[in-house]
């Protein structure tokens, strides 16, 4: 007896739907411990075979050790080899005890000083048959009551024979949530021959009367009937699926001579040879229910969402069980997503982190948490509580974009439902799709995700009525969904869908004249209003860049955005996302933005790569490329810049601009205009619906006055100097340092020079000019053009142009890095030849050389004999710091060269008059 | 050929008439005062007599279009003349009669689309419309240092 009493503390734990036997008696023993027989039974009330799914049946599980005799201190003993230690039992998955509605035994009753125990007779919820050795030696036969418990296991059941207690506590199995009970540290005070375990499908059912033990009773003595008032309700189930492969149990037995030395059998039929194919899905009801709350009826709101599903519960003990939920497929409306504002300063849980498989704690970090999870299970007592969080971008079982883990903390056991977020990558449509759920019952899965700007979801940017389409698939028919439809309505702040006004906002930060400085552009567009689809801008007029010196990022490398370090001119701020805290890319301690310059790009000889790294909290969905064209305007050279169309969707994800601003800040790079003048940054905001704005931000910069203005222009004639030649002309333009570009030029000639129109012959049309088509024969002499800005001069031919004016216009077609036109006008000022170049770049020139053709091809006549007198020309110089400069430079020409020499000149081809 | 630069160039031709006039003592001011006035009446007329020409051309309507430049003729050819009867400056003489045969050319050339237009060789045509600016130009050259409001052609309209 004593020997009894010292196996208390070592009471074993059990399961609920599997069994954990405890030895009471030591056997002596030199082999490992084997079953010598094990045994499975499902029966129905009537006592036939159970294999309808979701049934209550009997169920009974027995096992026995061999007999052997053996002699300790001259005393015979017969029993089991070895002592037995620990027996578990895996129970197939979907099968399982519910011990809530049935009354319990604490442990006060339970232990209670005596023979017996004092468990009420309603917690009695099966019964045992023990057949043992030693000095309690027989068989005997004991309720099985169900044992009030601490929170760290989902229920305890025990059964008492005199001082020998057994406890069998269930755990829930990682990754199936299958039960599995264990029974561990066995006592070895008595040997345990044979044990058969009986778990009632309805405790009380009548028929189990004769079975149930008194108070104060040591045994079951079955000719003393007693009724219960424990429930009918259903204690034990069959799996709610039916597979078409037979399922099995899985027994373990290990002894203490040899510990962790297991007997593993499995049992793949019933002690009749019937395999456990389970059949009768079709009976059994499955009613789901879907009741889904966004946190705003707002529409384009960054919004929470609060989803419930549920199950009906267990019809009861005359039924079936309700199949069990499988998978859930959740289809929300078109418009509905993931918000990028949700984005910032999220963290995400990887693989590791969760632990999928196994039941250690998750370890994820607290900025992946997105939402709260509460499942109601009629099998506890108390929910289950836990969080919805982030999954690692593709390292996650769906290797998809967004995944997400439930997990929650049972009584001894975590649950982690990893769940996949299916974007389309197209509409960005979300599907929310959760599978090979738990073959267990549950009242509510509460999934409540997180509300407020930072929230993950965003509700149709459109009102109207919408529904929340949701598949509900059973473990009883997982091909036949169950679909629950439930509206929801946006149907406030409607008005926002419409419209597009962006604004526009642009500045240097040093708006001094002539200076270098960075510049700033920034579009930003009102929450609501239709997304940005396309951007151009147009600089004033003088806002140019020094390309002297920069790389070109290569083309080859320029559409993916990996443009070398030497190309980036600036960087790329972008904001996205909806709400009052969209998402700036890039993130602090993310991968920096990048403006790179690059070659021609569709027509325009020069071109912007953006390059944005996607990366914002756990996300990295690559680089973001937008090429953009940058044309300059030939005749004032204002860049125009336009973009292709910025992408509007990434990974699903649909991108809502709220701001893009545009930072060209390399040194010395931007130069600014010298013209003091008011200016402007046009633009063209295209939106998704090709709506077209064109905002507009007034440029001014100041200290005109600090700029000098004084340019020297020398005319050179070149050929016949005597009356009827036709020269020559070269003019020569030089600027200085610090000076205002020239705005405007006029030229008069002196009356010594006609226009000679008898060789005002082929014209180019401004319609060849625009084609680049002049015939050969309108050209009439070359311009070449120094810019600092550029590596290269700017050259080309001068033509005649048609134009509006009585002459045709004398026009510079000037190529090189960039195209630009310079336009003349030709008329006569004070009987003298006039010129007027009445819009000149604000750009800077250091040098410019014009050369007219002499002969055949010279505009000029001689009208005297050049070197009788000299001429002079008169020029009429402004500045666009609106500085006047005015001078009179001698026409030079041969006279002068050949100083005391002969006035005949010569070298002019053409024939004289 | 550019039907519609056909049609745009003869709208705004302006017409001159002349009568031979001798060169007397008067200022190169004094004869642009009294030419401009014809050369403004021409060039509103001309934009009566050319209405929808282009648009005629364009839809092949060539005998009406070439009506058109007919009467456009003619109506330069009277402003020559009254532009004859203008005494010129003593000095300005020859480039002035180089002006005046300018513009003579430029109706004859007017004539000479109306009958391309009239035969519906529009080649033809074309290449008369280049003429008539080449010729435009060389006559406004002429008379440049004259800084004519209305007396001048427009070439660019003719492409």
């Amino acid at each position: 007896m004593i020997s009894v009493r010292r196996l208390l503390p070592r009471l074993l734990t059990a399961a609920v739907g599997a069994l954990a036997l405890v030895g009471l008696a030591a056997a002596p023993a030199s082999a490992n411990l084997e079953f010598s027989s094990l045994g499975i039974q499902l029966r129905e009330a009537d006592g036939t075979y159970s294999r309808q799914a979701g049934a209550h049946s009997d169920f009974n599980f027995s096992f026995a050790f061999p007999e052997v005799e053996t002699r300790q201190e001259g005393v015979q003993n017969i029993g089991p080899p070895e002592a037995m230690k620990d027996v578990e039992l895996e129970l197939p998955r979907g099968m399982y005890a519910n011990p809530q509605p049935f009354a319990t035994c604490t442990p006060q009753q339970f232990t209670r000083e005596g023979f017996w125990t004092a468990c009420p007779v309603a917690s009695q919820i099966g019964s045992v048959d023990l057949t043992l050795t030693g000095g309690f030696g027989g068989k005997h036969k004991v309720a099985l009551f169900n044992l009030s418990h601490g929170p760290d296991v989902p229920a305890r059941f025990g059964f008492r024979y005199i001082f020998a207690m057994v406890q069998i506590t269930p755990r829930v199995r990682p990754g199936d949530y299958g039960i599995t009970s264990a029974t561990t540290n066995a006592s070895q005070a008595e040997g345990i021959q044979a044990v058969s375990l009986h778990l009632w499908g309805v405790p009380g059912d009548p028929r189990h009367d004769e079975e149930r033990q008194h108070v104060n009773r040591p045994e079951i003595f079955p000719e003393q009937a007693l009724g219960t008032e424990a429930p009918r309700t259903a204690f034990f189930t069959n799996p709610s699926g039916c597979p078409d492969e037979a399922g099995s149990f899985t027994a373990h037995g290990d002894s203490w001579e040899h510990p962790g030395v297991f007997d593993t059998r499995q049992l793949p039929t019933d002690e009749e040879g019937n395999p456990f194919v389970w059949e009768g899905c079709e009976n059994q009801p499955f009613d789901p229910s879907l009741v889904a709350k966004p946190g705003t009826y707002r529409a384009h709101s960054p919004t929470g969402l609060d989803v419930v599903l549920a199950v009906a519960p267990d019809d009861g003990a005359g039924g079936y069980s309700a199949a069990n939920v499988k998978r859930t497929v959740v289809d929300f409306p078109q418009g509905m997503t993931v918000s990028p504002s949700a984005v910032a300063g999220l963290g995400a849980c990887s693989e590791a982190q969760v632990g999928l498989g196994s039941n250690d704690a998750p370890t994820c970090p607290d900025g992946s948490k997105i939402g709260n999870v509460t499942i109601k299970t009629q099998l506890l007592g108390d929910p289950l509580e836990g969080d919805v969080v982030l999954a690692t971008q593709n390292a996650n079982p769906f290797h998809s974009t967004f995944a997400i883990y439930l997990l929650a903390k049972g009584p001894g056991f975590w649950l982690k439902l990893p769940g996949e977020l299916n974007l389309d990558p197209q509409t960005g449509r979300l599907k929310v799709i959760f599978d090979n759920l738990p073959e267990l019952p549950f009242e509510t899965a509460h999934l409540d995700f997180r509300g407020g700007p930072t929230a993950p979801l965003v509700t149709p940017s459109v009102c109207g009525n919408y529904a929340i389409r949701t598949e509900v698939f059973s473990w009883a028919k997982p091909t036949e969904p169950t679909v629950v439809s439930q509206p929801m309505d946006i149907n406030e702040d409607c008005a926002g869908g419409g419209g597009f006004n962006p604004e526009l906002q642009a500045g240097v930060a040093n708006p001094v004249a002539g200076a270098r400085s960075p510049l700033t552009i920034k579009v930003h567009r009102l929450d609501g209003e239709q997304n940005i689809s396309r951007l151009e801008f147009t600089l004033p007029e003088g806002e140019l860049a020094s390309l002297k010196g920069v790389a070109v990022c290569p083309d080859s490398l320029a559409g993916g955005g990996n443009c070398p370090v030497g190309s980036q001119v600036g960087i790329a701020t972008t904001t996205i996302g909806t709400g009052a805290f969209p998402l700036v890319v890039p993130q602090p301690g993310k991968a920096p933005t990048a403006l790179y310059l690059a070659g021609p790009y569709k027509g325009a000889p020069y071109s912007l790569v953006t390059t944005v790294p996607a990366q914002a909290g756990p996300f990295d969905f690559g680089d973001i490329v937008v090429r953009t064209a940058i044309n300059l305007n030939p005749v004032t050279t204002q860049v125009i810049a336009k973009s292709d169309p910025l992408p509007q969707i990434l990974e699903g994800v649909p991108i809502s601009y709220r701001d893009v601003r545009i930072e060209v800040q390399k040194p010395d790079f931007t130069v600014n205009p010298t013209s003091c003048e008011q200016r402007a940054v046009t633009s063209t905001i295209t939106s998704i619906d090709g709506t077209q704005v064109h905002p507009s931000v007034p440029t001014k910069v100041g200290d005109c006055a600090s700029l000098n203005f004084g340019p020297k222009l020398a005319l050179r004639l070149k050929g016949g100097t005597h009356r009827g030649d036709f020269p020559q002309l070269t003019a020569t333009l030089t600027t200085g340092k610090k000076e205002a570009n020239i705005a405007r030029v006029a030229t008069t000639l002196p009356h010594s020079e006609f226009l000679e129109q008898g060789h005002i012959g082929t014209i180019c049309t401004r319609v060849q000019f625009a084609a680049k088509q002049c015939p050969a024969a309108s050209v009439y002499g070359h311009a070449r053009a120094f810019t600092p800005l550029l590596d290269e001069p700017l050259e080309g031919p001068v033509y005649l142009r048609s134009s509006s004016h009585p002459l045709p216009d004398l026009v510079a077609e000037l190529n090189g890095q960039f195209d630009v036109e310079l336009s003349g006008r030709i008329d006569s000022h004070n009987q003298g030849i006039r010129t007027t170049f009445e819009t000149v770049p604000d750009a800077p020139v250091t040098k410019f050389v014009l050369q007219l053709k002499g002969g055949k091809k010279s505009l000029l006549v001689n009208s005297r004999n050049l070197c009788k007198a000299p001429s002079r020309a008169t020029i009429r110089m402004v500045g666009q710091n609106g500085m006047l400069h005015k001078e009179q430079p001698p026409m030079q020409d041969r006279c002068k060269a050949k100083k005391g020499g002969n006035e005949k000149g010569g070298g002019g081809k053409g024939a004289r008059r | 050929m550019r039907r519609a630069g056909l049609a745009v160039s003869a709208v705004l031709l302006f017409s001159l008439v002349a009568q031979a006039a001798a060169a007397t003592d008067i200022s190169r001011d004094e004869y642009r005062e009294r030419v401009e006035p014809i050369c403004k009446a021409n060039t509103e007329a001309n934009e009566r007599i050319l209405a929808g020409a282009r648009n005629r051309v364009r839809a092949g309507e060539y005998g009406k279009a070439a009506a058109q430049f007919r009467s456009a003729a003619k109506a330069l050819k009277r402003t020559r003349l009254q532009l004859l009867a203008v005494p010129m400056p003593a000095g300005d003489e020859p480039k002035l009669s180089e002006w005046l045969d300018g513009v003579k050319a430029e109706v004859g050339l007017l004539e000479r689309v109306g009958q391309a237009l009239t035969k519906g060789d529009l080649y033809a045509a074309q290449k008369l419309v280049v003429k008539l600016s080449t010729n435009a130009n060389r006559t406004n050259a002429g008379v440049l240092a004259f800084e004519f409001t209305y007396c001048w052609f427009q070439p660019s309209l003719y492409t």
